[in-house]
């Protein structure tokens, strides 16, 4: 997807594109008397602001998932901000447009805190009821806005250099796209975009990872609002006069119209849609009032047959043109998990008295219903733990609970010898806690190599400022982040497959990249929830051997929720038996096996014996 | 404050039609339908050129109002929405967008930009009862408000189809394993938001004074609000969130009489709502 | 196989599954499951979570499509209907979870599952059978479905199958959550289910019970079937060793006489 396309035109922009990108728009503009004349530079100029509201409702709801239906009233925000910010308080060009910004940015962010508790349908209605509040109180008020009448917004000036004319405006306008355009595709290509993307993925995934979820949309927010809050600072001069109406529920409709149909998540798709829907038949003018039927119609023809949009319809083009289906079947043999052997000393610890990890009378119920009731488990330092047991026994819901994902209701998790029963899971990835989940925890719209990046989203110490300005500090720590991704894609057999979308792996490879992913970070302590569930017997003969590998040649320590009995016989140093949320037995394998209550509890209890 | 009230459920009562077609609609096939209200501005243009320029009966126009809403709605589940079955939601959801552009574009094209009023279907001094005027207009919109949901009512509670329908908008996968016909359950809840909106449209814009293209698709934001309000697991609860939602409006207009205070005080009551009981007021928790 | 070779009306089998193959994204779960059930007959699939028992269902009854293979029901091929179709061919699902409509009354509920009955008469006939077997439903059929008891919604799920007159049904764990009386009274309805000339095939986790009603016996393990007999032979050593859980009983594990290659 974006990474991969990006790492296509090279690395980097090189002096020359950054010249031609630089100089494009001013000459475009200087060109525009020729080629379009002044009403259709104009028009030209209001496409260019749609799609640049466009490209920032795109970062919302394509990169994090957040659906807004309010999306007109961030750029309205932006601008009456940079309205009054030029014609009340009489401040100079450049100042007004970082006041639209400014101010869209904190607006969205405040938008964003619900947010954080609801999603779909619900945040669909907050964003709307947000953007009615603006749209019929708050861009009416006569002291803000100029009510009915509306604010008269005047063509700004640069250096005592009047932007009036609409040619001059459209340079500006043009410049400001595709600087928009490279702090997106910076964003993208850093472990911000990263984060959002896996946040839309799967936010428990996201977090297991490392990624503080709630910090990272709140961010998606307020990005999304800055982006917005500038196109709406630049929207409003091109009116004259801003009014309310002009940042309506239709218009916001739009913009949602523009990001799907040209594919969510993808910037080009989206600009393509915008030049299609918002540019095209402004500038054209040649349909006579039939652009609007014509327009809707093509919206509906090119949805219904592209679903994923434009972006999709392109991707899904090139797909076909390489090669055909992707290979069903076949867990391949798993290559030897020989995986960053970064400095041993960072796992080796002195071997200290308590257990790595302790969980004592652990208590967790879904609405009434007990799934876990008073477990107690211990793991040490260089052990694989096995825990077995019957379907519903609560096996999932403990792990879940050590991963962070569960809080208990009762009961102590300690790691290291420290509480940790209430930490948030992103922490507890800091602390070097990792998982893998049921079905493969793998980001499956994103490419190989962006889940290993992804995975490695604690090891990128740059800020959200850097990101967008990717410097130079960025660009070498990317770097490093992705030599050490594609030696681990190396080492699991998949270094051919590292700009494919994981989705088009097969269930065993899907594996692979999802333990790669854990390993990557360097964990001390592994989660694996049923890692053979899906594989041949052949298939989960070799993951034995390979979990084996992980603790002798890698000392990591390993707790695995496990169905298939000898996968957890062949590894563990130790097994603890769960049934009906309890601990039934434990010790070492061959003993508890033994225990003739851990067979009828497999057996379907009381009736078991019975009839058995 | 009584007149308040009876105004608010009259209005409340069209806001209801609009929100079960969206709730259908929402409920069978999981899109949210931006079409909804548009299907009602197309009914209003119909019945007005029935009435107003070929000077046909009131009775003829409305039928014919929702004739044609009833069949834009069909042509577009069967081009557009079923073969969209496994498309992802959100483009559906779009699609429905562009479904609203284009009735939009239609209006524009055939009747113009400027506003059209349709003549209510009675004259009259109306009615006073204990002591509340109710005019002719809003008596319409109840007694229509309660044929329609009658008519649901028994549709859903007496028939086999409707029973159907009902569970289809409970668990649309289980009920095919009792031989439940997928695609005439989706034609059924896109036929049925259309003769709604159509429903809807006719007796709101006499109301509403004048209409023009695109005038009602404003009640969208209303009618998701009230679908919502009375619970996305209950049908009578998105009609009765529509009266709750007519009502409520109503009385903000009296108690502040500002523009745009009734409608985002709406909005902030239907928030706080969903916050305290996210199932809705009708709705059955999971 | 052509359609020729089987005659689609009283086919030996009622069901007859060959080499079915699915998986959900690249994840494969079942890896070629074929098995016949004879009509009249009581059959168990037992096996362990994960081993594809409920997927095996839903394929039979259309609510997943499969990559490759073949299904019959009642002689004629359905691998490529859709599940209201394959309704109609006498198949009824009891679903895992119950699926109950919680809204609807219990008498609603049950016309759904008659609701390809179109004439009133044959449905309160149809209704009355299935109360036969479900005498305690006859009480409620004006109650919301969702305020019975576990044990009751469980009833009204595999009444609603029966109001259909199934020629096979499906069942996926009706024990579930349920209290050791209402898993007696259950036992004794799906027996007589099965009297009655339903072929029954039920999914079930309590394999004491599954085994107290089944006369076939299927296991699988890790989506594909690993044995296929008469349900009296499958004794506890034999199931646990068949479940893959034979390490339980002091078997030596099979990993462990694999030589280590590194």
């Amino acid at each position: 997807m974006k990474g991969g396309r990006g790492t296509r035109l090279g690395e980097d922009f090189g002096p020359a594109a950054l010249v031609i990108l630089v100089f494009l728009p001013s000459v475009l503009g200087r060109a525009a008397p020729w080629l379009l004349g002044e009403f259709r530079a104009l028009m030209l100029g209001f496409g260019v602001s749609f799609a640049m509201g466009a490209l920032a409702l795109n970062l919302l709801m394509g990169y994090a998932g957040q659906i807004s239906l309010g999306h007109a009233a961030f750029v309205g925000v932006g601008a009456y901000s940079a309205g009054i910010a030029s014609t009340k308080l009489g401040l100079p060009f450049p100042a007004g447009q970082v006041a639209g910004a400014v101010v869209g940015g904190l607006v969205a962010l405040l938008v964003g805190v619900p947010a954080l508790r609801v999603r779909g349908l619900y945040l669909a209605v907050a964003t709307v009821a947000f953007a009615a509040a603006m749209q019929v109180m708050v861009f009416r008020i006569p002291a803000i806005s100029g009510g009915q009448a509306g604010l008269p917004i005047p063509p700004p000036s640069l250096l005592g250099f009047s932007l009036a004319k609409p040619y001059d405006y459209l340079s500006l306008l043009l410049g400001a796209l595709v600087g928009l355009w490279l702090l997106d595709r910076n964003l993208t290509r850093s472990k911000v975009g990263r984060a959002l993307f896996a946040i839309r993925e799967a936010e428990d995934l996201a977090a297991s990872f490392g990624i503080d979820v709630t910090r990272y949309k709140l961010l998606a927010f307020l990005l999304a609002g800055i982006f917005a809050g500038l196109a709406g600072s630049l929207y409003g001069p091109l009116l004259g006069l801003a009014q309310a109406d002009a940042f309506g529920f239709e218009v916001s409709l739009f913009y949602l119209i523009l990001v799907v149909v040209g594919g969510m998540g993808h910037r080009g798709g989206v600009l393509a849609a915008s030049v299609l829907f918002a540019v095209l038949p402004r500038v054209l003018q040649v349909l006579k009032g039939w652009d609007l039927l014509a327009g809707s119609v093509l919206l509906i023809y090119t949805i219904a047959r592209n679903p994923g949009g434009l972006a999709g319809a392109f991707i899904e083009a090139r797909r076909r043109r390489k090669k055909g289906r992707p290979p069903k079947d076949g867990h391949g043999p798993l290559p030897r998990l020989v995986l960053p052997r970064v400095r041993p000393g960072e796992w080796r610890e002195p071997g200290g008295e308590a257990a790595l990890l302790e969980v004592s009378d652990l208590h967790y119920s879904y609405g009434g219903v007990k799934a876990v009731a008073g477990m107690d488990l211990e793991v040490w330092q260089g052990q694989i733990v096995g825990v077995i047991g019957p379907n519903g026994a609560g096996k999932t819901t403990l792990l879940n609970c050590v991963s962070g994902l569960l809080v208990p209701e009762r009961g102590k998790i300690s790691f290291r010898g420290v509480e940790i029963t209430r930490v948030p899971a992103h922490l507890r990835a800091e602390l070097g806690i990792r998982r893998t989940f049921q079905v493969p925890g793998v980001l499956g719209n994103l490419s190989v190599l962006e889940n290993f990046l992804v995975a490695q989203h604690l090891a990128a110490g740059y800020s959200t400022l850097e990101a967008l300005a990717r410097t130079s500090r960025v660009r070498s720590v990317e770097a490093e982040l992705k030599e050490r991704a594609m030696f681990a894609l190396a080492a699991l057999g998949l270094a051919d497959r590292a700009e494919d979308p994981v989705r088009s792996l097969s269930g065993g490879q899907q594996r692979l990249v999802e333990l790669g992913c854990v390993l990557v970070s360097a964990p001390t302590l592994i989660l694996l929830d049923e890692p053979s569930a899906g594989m041949s017997p052949a298939a989960s003969e070799e993951l034995a051997e390979r979990l084996v590998e992980l603790k002798r040649e890698l000392g990591r320590t390993l707790l695995v929720v496990e169905h298939h009995i000898p996968l957890v016989v062949a590894v563990c140093d130790k097994v603890f038996v769960m049934a009906e949320g309890r601990l039934l037995a434990g010790g070492a394998p061959r003993e508890v096996l033994k225990n003739p209550a851990v067979v009828d509890a497999y057996l379907g209890g009381t009736l078991a014996r019975a009839g058995g | 404050m009584g007149q308040a009230l009876v105004a608010g459920a009259s209005t409340g009562v069209i806001y209801g039609l609009f929100a079960l077609g969206l709730s259908l609609v929402y409920k069978t096939t999981r899109v949210l339908n931006f079409a909804q209200g548009e299907f009602g501005t197309l009914a209003a243009y119909v019945a007005w050129q029935a009435v107003v320029v070929w000077r046909l009966g009131w009775a003829v126009g409305a039928l014919l109002a929702i004739a044609s809403a009833l069949t834009v709605a069909l042509v577009f589940e069967r081009l557009v929405v079923r073969r969209m079955m496994t498309a992802s939601r959100m483009s559906l959801t779009v699609a429905t967008a562009g479904l609203a552009y284009l009735l939009f574009a239609l209006e524009l094209k055939v009747w113009g930009p400027s506003p059209e009023v349709l003549p209510p279907p009675v004259r009259g001094a109306g009615l006073e009862v204990a002591g509340f005027f109710i005019s002719p207009v809003r008596l319409v919109a109840l007694a229509a408000g309660a044929v329609v949901g009658l008519f649901f009512w028994i549709l859903f509670r007496r028939t086999r189809f409707g029973l159907a329908v009902l569970a289809t908008a409970h668990d649309p996968v289980s009920v095919r394993l009792f031989g439940v016909p997928m695609a005439r359950v989706s034609a059924f809840s896109w036929g049925a938001a259309g003769v709604l909106g159509a429903v809807g449209g006719v007796i709101i814009a006499p109301a509403l004074g004048a209409f023009y293209p695109f005038a009602l698709t404003f009640l969208f934001v209303r009618s998701l609000a009230a679908a919502l309000v009375g619970g996305i697991t209950s049908l009578p609860g998105a009609f009765f969130g529509g009266v709750l939602v007519g009502v409520l409006e109503a009385l903000l207009n009296r108690v502040l009489p500002r523009s745009g205070v009734p409608e985002v005080g709406v909005l902030v009551v239907v928030l706080l709502v969903l916050l305290l009981r996210p199932q809705g007021i009708m709705g059955r928790r999971k | 196989m052509s359609r020729a070779a089987a005659p689609v009306s009283d086919a030996e089998f009622v069901l007859e599954v060959e080499d079915l193959v699915v998986g959900f994204g690249a994840n494969q779960v079942l890896h070629g499951v074929s098995f016949s059930l004879p009509r009249g007959s009581f059959a168990t699939l037992l096996g362990l979570n994960g081993a594809g028992k409920s997927v095996t269902l839903q394929c039979i009854s259309g609510l997943i499509k499969p990559w490759s293979g073949r299904i019959r029901v009642n002689g004629a091929e359905v691998q490529d209907l859709e599940p209201e179709e394959r309704a109609a061919l006498g198949l009824a699902h009891v679903p895992q979870g119950r699926a109950i409509f919680p809204d609807l009354t219990v008498e609603e509920n049950l016309r759904l599952g008659g609701y390809l009955i179109r004439r009133r008469s044959d449905w309160l006939r149809a209704r009355d059978g299935a109360l036969e077997v479900f005498p305690e439903l006859a009480g409620l059929l004006g109650r919301p479905a969702g305020s019975l008891s576990g044990g009751q919604q469980v009833m009204v799920s595999v009444a609603r199958a029966l109001v259909g007159a199934p020629k096979l049904i499906l069942v996926d764990e009706p024990t579930q959550g349920l209290a050791p009386r209402a898993v007696e009274a259950l036992k004794e309805a799906l027996s007589r289910v099965n009297r009655q000339g339903s072929t029954v095939l039920l999914v079930e986790h309590n394999v004491a019970f599954a085994l107290s009603l089944a006369r076939l016996g299927y296991v699988m393990q890790m989506g594909r079937i690993v044995y296929q007999g008469r349900a009296e032979e499958l004794s506890r050593a034999r199931l646990a060793s068949l479940l893959g859980i034979g390490e339980l009983l002091g078997a030596r594990p099979r990993l462990q006489q694999r030589k280590r290659r590194l």
